[in-house]
């Protein structure tokens, strides 16, 4: 089963947020999916209009080494979400010291990884994570968002180089750049822009334009183009979405998105 | 062998032939009937067929009727009564000798058309020569100019490879600072010798490229203007120019206050079409100033661009041509200027045309000096012959006022036997010439553009005939706004003289006509004076009718397209939509859906236009708003987004290509002259336009957007 890594050296560049609208235009376009949220901030949840009260997530399962997927919640037609959970300093040891088991999701979690029509996205919280080294197993594209702006053109040796994890993101496509926040009116953001485009290549995946949709659709719990259906940031992440799909070798058409029986020639 | 039967055959049948036709005497009623069944064969001809060498046979028939006419006239009708008799006749056959000799010239140079295909450019872009661009400019507004230089910048064109240059003989600061932000050349000189010849002659000694590209301050050329044209300089390196059509893309004085909203050629299209085609075909084809590429080695072996006439233009081509150069006309609209704004100023710049091409007449004569075959002085002695028109015109226009009013009769002879001969020569001239270029020149037109300009030109053409020397370059005044409607009775006072005597003289000639016991008059040679007279006061009333000059707020290029655009409201909320119409001012969106777009509370502060050429942002102010789009003004335009919008607006491989036009009808074409000058009369014009208008945009304030437009651009300039 395809899955995607959403993560970034830097906090704060809306990796929860492209997680969640990808998340969103995946199963609108009618693939299932489902959202893991691995940063303990157990943030992701929040936006697909779970409420904060209700704590449950994976962590609950590493006492018993359980299987992750009961935990999972069904938050929409063809959309799942597998939150963190509420944790404790002793929970998130104790999950850092099972992932650090080799192949940890393919042998104690396939039930989560094994069912080949559903598209797993998951959230990282920012920098180096076990969670995410862990994953790297498993994962077929790892998409970083970073913003437009000039801190992050120091991060993009490091990107390149994948420092990240010391090693390759994953053993699937690779990694790719999502450039967010950009903004055209603004010199030296059209100037990074241009910079990124020239680094990365056809590793630069696409841009995200600045936009207050993104904002507002969170605060109301949405998807952005429930907020606003003309969203250009909206237009983006669905651009981006549908590259991702074809990276990920799923029959992209032009309502929809369906992941074929056999994705496997990507892998 | 066959070859030698063709000479034996134009010896031995042909020439005799003809001569006999030409030569033999007949009486008035034997000539009507032989002027009739040659029109009548001839029109039969045109009808049947449409080949090239059909119109050759037409060509030459007419050329052997008027031919026969000018015999008649010469051997019969040159006998006077009087001195003054013998004195206006002879005016009025000089006059005849003039039109004859300009209808053979102009027969031989239309009856080859060269169309000459664009030659591609080589694979290889590492021998593509390097090309300076020449913009020259003395006293025209930046706004003008800075599109032109922008267009500039996007011809597709390797960047290594192409250095634009603004020639500034104004010196102006705001231009050198307008060349440094735009990324191109700012050249000045310390004197303005020899205007613009000079100017460029002096951006020569500044520059190295191997070729040079003129373009007149307010020509927008289309990026493939380069690659349409540098070709067949690579290919043939014995050519020294490539000339390509000047198209205007605002409406001339004569479009704009007597025919506008007809399909009507206007006045540059013959010559931009049959005549410099025909040029082509004999390696004559001129330098129009404007939109031409040419090789320095070429002006380097001339001394530069020619400096001794007014019109440096012309008289540079013919020495390139004195010298073995080659020259090449494509007939492809790769760029569109402004037409000269009023009457006044298209008077002048034709002055100007004219002194500088009688110069050229005078101080180097193409039917002299070395280096030209015989075709190549036939071209260029039409085109400069042509420009003593102003003179038989005003002598055509005058002398049946002379029979009229004194009763001297300037052509000996029956008034039926002259009308014999003359009918079948007008006729021809008229007929042929609608077939060959009636697409190109409806019928009539080319006497109204003449007569307009008649009466100013006849003077300084004397004077520069007579003293060469003489003659000062000036700049035409182009890009100018007319407000309100007026009538510049200046521009047209000697015609409106004219008229009145015509007037008068028509009716004069009707009282004398009615009451013959009154008068001693030939009847049938005052109904032809009569008529001779209306049919001037027609055309002259329609030349006048040119000096009612219609409001022209300066024409916004409008560009129909449909490109994404991305909304900026106030509270950062961005939306997608859909551009619709674009112009160097404004824009019209597609109406945003979306939920809590409220323009009054959170105005839409910018756009983001993304085309296939990349993406720019623009502050706007929202001066329309319909259910189904937006309107917006534009309220500060950077240099990189005025490049952007001309590249939209005008860059385009196709953006000057226009539709044919229909072929001419003679009896047609008279009464949509008939019709204009009626709707001028009355005003119709002007009305019409405006109801249009109203129709356009009933809820939309368009004087009120024009008015924030015109503050905008206004604006801007202070700052």
């Amino acid at each position: 089963m395809p899955v995607i890594s959403v993560c970034s050296p830097k906090g704060g560049v809306g990796k929860t947020t492209l997680t969640s609208n990808l998340a969103y235009t995946f199963a609108r376009a009618g693939t299932k999916v489902i959202t893991i949220d691995f940063d303990p901030q157990n943030a992701l949840r929040l936006y697909f209009g779970i409420p904060l009260s209700e704590e449950g997530g994976f962590i609950e399962k590493i006492e018993s080494n359980g299987d992750w997927t009961t935990a999972a919640l069904n938050v929409g037609k063809n959309l799942y979400m597998l939150p963190f959970g509420h944790s404790t300093q002793e929970d998130r040891l104790k999950l850092d010291s099972l992932l650090m088991q080799p192949n940890y999701f393919k042998d104690y979690q396939a039930a989560l990884f094994c069912n080949p029509d559903v598209l797993v996205i998951a959230d990282f919280p920012p920098g180096f994570s076990q969670a995410l080294k862990a994953m790297a197993d498993v994962t077929d594209v790892s998409v970083i968002p970073l913003l437009a702006d000039a801190a992050s053109i120091a991060l993009f040796s490091q990107i390149e180089n994948e420092e990240l994890l010391e090693g390759p993101f994953n053993n699937g496509s690779g990694y790719f750049v999502v450039l967010n926040e950009v903004d055209n009116r603004i010199k030296i953001n059209r100037e990074i822009q241009e910079f990124a485009a020239s680094n990365f290549g056809d590793r630069l995946l696409g841009m995200i334009h600045t936009d207050t949709s993104v904002i507002e659709a969170a605060a109301q719990q949405q998807a952005i183009s429930d907020f606003n259906r003309n969203s250009s940031a909206g237009f983006d992440i669905e651009i981006i979405a549908r590259k991702l799909a074809t990276i990920l070798g799923f029959d992209v058409k032009q309502d929809t998105i369906v992941m074929q029986r056999n994705p496997n020639q990507k892998r | 062998m066959i070859g030698l039967l063709k000479v034996l055959f134009i010896l031995v049948v042909f020439v005799p032939l003809t001569l006999f036709t030409i030569i033999s005497p007949m009486n008035a009623h034997d000539q009507y009937i032989f002027g009739l069944v040659m029109i009548g064969c001839v029109v039969v001809a045109n009808h049947a067929s449409k080949k090239h060498f059909v119109s050759m046979m037409m060509i030459l028939v007419s050329v052997v009727m008027s031919t026969r006419y000018m015999y008649f006239r010469t051997t019969q009708t040159l006998e006077f009564h009087s001195w003054i008799e013998l004195i206006l006749g002879w005016v009025l056959f000089l006059a005849e000798i003039y039109v004859y000799i300009i209808l053979l010239l102009s027969s031989f140079q239309m009856s080859w058309s060269l169309r000459r295909p664009v030659v591609p450019m080589p694979d290889d872009v590492s021998t593509w020569p390097t090309v300076d661009v020449y913009i020259p400019t003395y006293n025209e507004p930046l706004q003008i100019v800075a599109d032109t230089v922008l267009a500039a910048q996007c011809l597709e064109y390797p960047k290594d490879k192409l250095n634009i240059y603004i020639l500034d003989d104004g010196r102006r600061k705001e231009f050198a600072a307008f060349a440094t932000e735009a990324g191109v050349g700012y050249i000045t000189r310390t004197d303005n010798a020899h205007a613009k010849a000079g100017n460029l002659n002096h951006a020569m000694t500044m520059t190295n490229g191997e070729l040079i590209t003129v373009f007149d301050c307010d020509f927008i050329c289309t990026k493939i203007f380069l690659q349409a044209t540098v070709g067949a300089l690579i290919k043939d390196p014995k050519l020294a120019l490539i000339q390509t059509p000047h198209h205007f893309y605002t409406p001339d004085p004569i479009e704009r206050n007597l025919y506008l909203g007809r399909d009507i050629p206007s006045e540059g299209e013959l010559f931009y079409g049959p005549v410099q085609r025909g040029n082509d075909n004999w390696n004559a084809t001129f330098f129009c100033g404007s939109c031409a590429v040419i090789r320095r080695a070429a002006l380097d072996e001339t001394n530069g661009f020619a400096v001794e006439t007014v019109t440096e233009d012309a008289h540079t081509a013919l020495r390139l041509q004195r010298k073995g150069w080659k020259t090449a006309y494509l007939d492809k609209v790769l760029a569109g200027g402004l037409a000269t704004e009023r009457t006044i100023l298209h008077v002048i710049q034709r002055n100007r045309w004219a002194r500088g091409m009688i110069q050229i007449f005078r101080l180097d004569n193409p039917l002299f000096g070395r280096g030209l075959s015989f075709p190549q002085r036939l071209c260029y002695l039409s085109a400069m012959m042509y420009f003593f028109v102003a003179i038989p015109t005003v002598i055509f226009m005058i002398l049946p006022l002379v029979y009229l009013y004194f009763g001297l009769s300037v052509v000996h002879g029956s008034a039926a036997l002259l009308f014999a001969y003359a009918m079948p020569h007008l006729f021809f001239s008229l007929y042929v010439s609608s077939r060959i270029t009636g697409r190109y020149r409806y019928s009539f037109w080319g006497m109204i553009y003449d007569i307009l300009l008649s009466f100013h030109l006849v003077i300084p053409t004397l004077v520069v005939f007579f003293s060469p020397h003489k003659g000062k370059f000036n700049v035409t005044d182009k890009g100018g706004t007319i407000d309100k409607a007026y009538f510049d009775a200046h521009a047209v006072k000697p015609h409106l003289f004219a008229a009145f005597f015509m007037l008068f003289g028509i009716i004069f000639g009707a009282v004398k006509y009615f009451l013959p016991q009154y008068f001693e008059v030939q009847l049938s040679a005052t109904v032809l004076n009569i008529c001779w007279a209306t049919f001037n006061l027609i055309l002259i009333t329609a030349a006048i009718c040119v000096a009612r000059e219609t409001p022209n707020k300066r024409q916004r290029q409008r560009l129909s397209l449909e490109s994404p655009v991305l909304v900026y409201q106030a509270s950062g909320i961005v939306s997608r939509s859909t551009l619709r119409d674009l112009s160097m001012t404004g824009c019209r969106i597609d109406n945003v859906i979306n939920g809590d777009l409220d323009l009054d509370e959170d105005p839409i502060t910018d756009l983001e236009i993304t085309t296939e050429h990349g993406t720019f942002c623009v502050p706007v102010n929202n001066v329309g708003k319909r259910d189904d789009y937006l309107r917006f003004s534009f309220t500060e335009v950077s240099v990189n987004t005025h490049r952007e919008i001309v590249r939209l607006l005008f860059s385009r491989a196709d953006t000057w290509e226009r539709p044919m036009h229909k072929p001419d009808n003679i009896l047609v074409s008279f009464f949509t002259v008939l019709a204009c000058i009626h709707d001028s009369l009355m005003h119709n014009r002007h009305k019409e336009r405006q109801d249009i208008k109203k129709v356009e945009d009933q809820s939309l304030d368009l004087e009120k957007f024009e008015q924030q437009l015109e503050n905008i651009g206004e604006d801007r300039k202070e700052a």
